[in-house]
């Protein structure tokens, strides 16, 4: 009966969702649009615009980053932070401490770039540390919710759980401050539940989801947590990076 | 073959002259040849638009999928040495570009209370569509949605799409059993679902929630 229903709904999908040309011409019209040549005097105007834009971003990063830390001074200082008190247990030693990653040639294995600010590696990581990506400019570094400092416990109550920088710092803290992977996966998820497609932190988050995954040795959902990376749907960013952890994650 | 007119274009009959035109075509693309470009794109829009929105639900999101896909393939086609049909090449970059958005698109939906952007709203005042197959397709796309993206995906090529898990192993870079695995449990899942669907007052009671 429930076999039969499954067929019959089956077939009627497929018959209602056949393929259809509707849409071609708009999405082409679209194509064109977006892969049309931009003059040189065009790109001159980007470049200066995007170098405009860079300093500006600097400058209130640098800003944000003053700010956060007058703050945590009053707040230090008036006994608020309780510190040293994680709320999730750790996982077993065994599965944090287990790199995702063996590379087989120090030369050819890959430094896992971590965002915001912490970098690791991947054991056996080459000696030479040029190989290694200096860290990400300081939008990364001293905006607000990446620059939680490593004290600032998690959310306490529910209520936070609706606030995405609270949930934001609460998988970074678990990620990076705790190397609670299997935590910092819950966190990122969470905070990727709730992160609206203008959040600011939307593709780091996925990006340190991928690299909690690998850390914790899920293989094939850290891949596919990367691919995206690899693959340039987000540019240039971590693009490399992600290329050499999936391909090391692929020979392990 | 759909038939989406070319624009300009009379020389290409890909894919009529077969897929070993396929290479040259990718070759013609990535030096930027448009022709080539539109031809390919003729050919593959319906069948990657219908792919991303039987997995997305939407048409919207279909098209920025397809968007993706033929916005990606001039470069992507560097690195392409026929080793697998360009079909084949397309669909796998349908899937990476609809995995990406499924969460999205989900949330999306979730939240668009008139849920006015799916297939079934849309075909549902059409007086030419039988009501009972236009329900079932809709009671479809609701338990889908229960779906973990793989099995929805793997459903979709495998069981609404025809294609052979062989087929679909190629195109997921996958083994033909983790393919057949993922149906298995897709069906498994779907049959609970529908039924519970079909049946609001059935034993588990949940009903439809959308």
């Amino acid at each position: 009966m429930t076999d039969d229903l499954l067929d019959r709904a089956t077939r009627a999908f497929k018959n209602e969702t056949a393929p259809d040309d509707d849409g071609a011409d708009a999405v082409l019209a679209r194509l064109d649009r977006t892969r049309r040549p931009v003059s040189r005097s065009m790109r001159r105007v980007t470049r200066v615009a995007a170098f405009t834009l860079a300093a500006a971003l600097v400058g209130a990063a640098a800003a944000a980053s003053v700010s956060e830390r007058v703050r945590r001074l009053i707040v230090d200082d008036a006994g608020l932070t309780t510190r040293g008190a994680p709320t999730t247990a750790p996982v077993a030693p065994s599965v944090m401490e287990t790199p995702p990653v063996e590379a087989p040639a120090p030369t050819a294995a890959p430094p896992v770039v971590e965002t915001p600010g912490a970098v690791t590696a991947i054991p056996s990581r080459p000696t030479d540390a040029g190989v290694r990506r200096v860290q990400r400019p300081v939008e990364s570094h001293a905006s607000a919710p990446t620059a939680v400092p490593a004290d600032v416990p998690p959310p306490q109550t529910t209520d936070a759980v609706a606030d995405e920088d609270a949930l934001y710092r609460a998988a970074h803290d678990a990620h990076f401050r705790r190397r609670d992977y299997a935590a910092a996966v819950v966190g990122w998820d969470r905070y990727l539940a709730v992160a609206g497609p203008g959040s600011r932190m939307l593709i780091e988050a996925r990006y340190n989801r991928g690299i909690a995954l690998a850390r914790l040795g899920r293989t094939d959902d850290a891949i596919r947590a990367l691919e995206p990376f690899a693959s340039g749907d987000y540019g240039q960013y971590r693009r490399q990076d992600a290329e050499r952890i999936i391909e090391a994650l692929r020979r392990h | 073959m759909t038939g989406y007119a070319l624009p300009g274009v009379t020389t290409i009959r890909y894919p009529l002259d077969g897929e070993s035109a396929a290479e040259d075509l990718a070759a013609r693309i990535v030096a930027g040849d448009r022709d080539a470009f539109v031809a390919v794109y003729g050919a593959h829009f319906a069948e990657v638009k219908a792919f991303a929105a039987r997995v997305l639900g939407s048409r919207e999101a279909a098209e920025d999928v397809v968007h993706d896909v033929f916005l990606a393939l001039p470069k992507a086609l560097r690195s392409f040495r026929g080793e697998s049909s360009l079909r084949t090449y397309l669909l796998s970059m349908a899937v990476r570009s609809a995995r990406t958005r499924y969460r999205a698109a989900l949330r999306r939906r979730k939240h668009e209370a008139r849920a006015a952007d799916t297939y079934f709203a849309r075909t549902a005042g059409r007086p030419d569509k039988d009501a009972e197959q236009h329900e079932l397709a809709r009671l479809l796309s609701v338990a889908l949605d229960a779906l973990p993206v793989d099995q929805r995906v793997a459903f979709v090529l495998c069981e609404i799409e025809e294609r052979t898990s062989a087929e679909v192993a190629k195109i997921l870079d996958e083994n033909p059993s983790t393919i057949r695995a993922r149906v298995f449990h897709a069906r498994k899942k779907l049959r609970e679902r529908l039924s519970a669907l079909a049946d609001p007052n059935g034993r588990d009671g949940k009903g439809e929630r959308s």
